[in-house]
């Protein structure tokens, strides 16, 4: 019972509360959503810190604490990283790993990138498996020198290999360099860890769209294919559409024919989209189904 | 020869200022639409995530249908930065900014480029582009068809009221197909 109240916690989309009528009770859910998710709504965190940190629970007090430090260097309130940092230090001391990753991170919002490094550097040495000064270290790269940054995460997942969501950063920055193969060579990794997650394969099917050409497009139509068999029950949109955007793509490619299982696989598509959008009541409904019925019908 | 004379309105303003607020940590883009006479009537947020060709046309299709029923026109593209990217290079148009709108430019050769130059609370906040004859792309003079303080004013307001969390884009969209990416009551 309980472990199923809590995976449908930390399922819960931060778009499904309803910021006008939020309680307080959701506003502690938010905030241990976002924790384990492992999500960044400082915005949010700093409207309801208060409510929050009046209200929670104590065995979470410290964690919302350490959430509303973080939240605050995000938007530039030092006041209030202050005085959230104090309590914790005052609890913890400023040897504890956690609290000494919050001061540098206070340098790193102050632009004190060699102060900052210099207490990463030391963290990393007291323990060499925690992985979170490693990832500051990268993101102050990120922001001076892409090259660096890319070589820093590399070398932190030779060690720290399952980390998926570094993975994803790192396809990322090569995509922001247009290394598309090296951000494809990722997410193949990724895939091989995680065959059953269907957004890598709709990653995947994005870039071989783009890279464009008719053996691209064939490969995003097997991705985006793969994906929707994967979403199973949840239809998702988002691969129904980028396969009928790549079957578009493809009607447009010289000398390249449709074959009975294509000319099924699309009209499938078509209709499963069509059917998603009339069920839900989409607003955009309208604007879909005449595209489905002009541009997108070949 | 008389140049085109451009202004936003404070509905396409508020728009991409609240799309910009809602992911502070990330690059936004969004498509303008308007009237012949270079008045920016309208912004339609598009993602939050790294573009790609598949969804930017899937957008572009949904964008021209609204444009026919609303009897408007795709006028630009606008791109916030996100703050990772330095203050000197923030309103500088990039690659992708300047690839999306010389699409546009082939359908509307008065397309023009809106991005960011400082922080999306200050008073006229926008730098806007255009491609010029030579190829080069140059800053041209944008009107604000409300008074700049007034808009401010309404921005933090409604910045504190949490509205960046009643605006979806295309992005919002793909994952919850319940969501109107075109936001045609948000401000309402």
């Amino acid at each position: 019972e309980q472990k199923k109240e809590y995976i449908e916690t930390t399922m819960k989309s931060v778009d499904s509360y309803d910021f006008d009528t939020i309680t307080t009770q959701e506003k502690i859910e938010l905030f241990k959503t976002l924790r384990d998710r492992k999500l960044h709504e400082s915005y949010l965190v700093l409207k309801y810190a208060n409510d929050v940190i009046s209200a929670v629970p104590s065995n979470q007090y410290f964690d919302v604490c350490e959430q509303v430090v973080v939240a605050a260097l995000d938007f530039g309130k030092e006041d209030i990283a202050e005085e959230y940092l104090n309590i914790l230090i005052n609890r913890f001391s400023e040897e504890s790993k956690r609290v000494k990753l919050l001061i540098a991170m206070k340098y790193e919002q102050k632009k004190e990138y060699i102060a900052a490094e210099y207490l990463y550097d030391e963290l990393i040495e007291i323990d060499a498996t925690y992985s979170l000064p490693y990832k500051r270290k990268i993101a102050i790269a990120k922001l001076t020198d892409k090259e660096k940054a890319i070589f820093l995460l590399n070398e932190y997942l030779s060690v720290f290999m399952a980390d998926v969501n570094a993975w994803a950063e790192l396809a990322d920055l090569y995509l922001s360099i247009q290394k598309y193969e090296k951000a494809l060579f990722c997410y193949e990794d990724l895939i091989l860890s995680n065959p059953y997650n269907p957004h890598y394969y709709i990653k995947v099917a994005e870039i071989k769209y783009t890279l464009g050409g008719t053996d691209n497009f064939v490969e995003a139509r097997d991705n985006y294919a793969h994906a929707i068999e994967l979403c199973a029950k949840e239809n998702c949109v988002r691969a129904l559409s980028g396969l009928l955007m790549v079957f578009y793509a493809l009607s447009s490619q010289k000398g390249y024919r449709f074959d009975a299982e294509e000319q099924a696989l699309y009209k499938w598509s078509s209709n499963k989209l069509r059917t998603e959008y009339v069920d839900s009541k989409s607003p955009c409904q309208d604007i879909v189904i005449a595209i489905l019925d002009s541009i997108l019908d070949f | 020869l008389l140049q085109m004379e451009y202004s936003i309105s404070a509905i396409a303003y508020h728009k991409l200022v609240l799309h910009g607020a809602r992911y502070p940590s990330r690059t936004v883009t969004g498509i303008l639409l308007g009237n012949d006479d270079g008045f920016i009537l309208d912004a339609v947020a598009l993602f939050h995530t790294r573009t790609f060709s598949p969804m930017l046309e899937l957008a572009f299709l949904q964008v021209e249908e609204y444009c026919e029923r609303e009897d408007l026109l795709i006028v630009g593209y606008y791109q916030i930065n996100d703050e990772a990217t330095s203050n000197k290079n923030k309103h500088n148009p990039d690659h992708l900014a300047k690839t999306i709108t010389n699409k546009i430019h082939l359908y509307n050769p008065n397309a023009c480029l809106l991005m960011i130059h400082e922080n999306i609370t200050g008073i006229r906040p926008c730098s806007l582009y255009k491609k010029q004859k030579d190829q080069s792309w140059s800053e041209i003079e944008l009107h604000y068809a409300d008074e700049p303080e007034g808009l401010q004013g309404e921005v933090v307001e409604n910045l504190k009221e949490g509205l960046q969390y009643k605006l979806f884009d295309f992005d919002n969209h793909m994952d919850d197909i319940s969501k109107d990416w075109f936001n045609r009551n948000v401000l309402y």
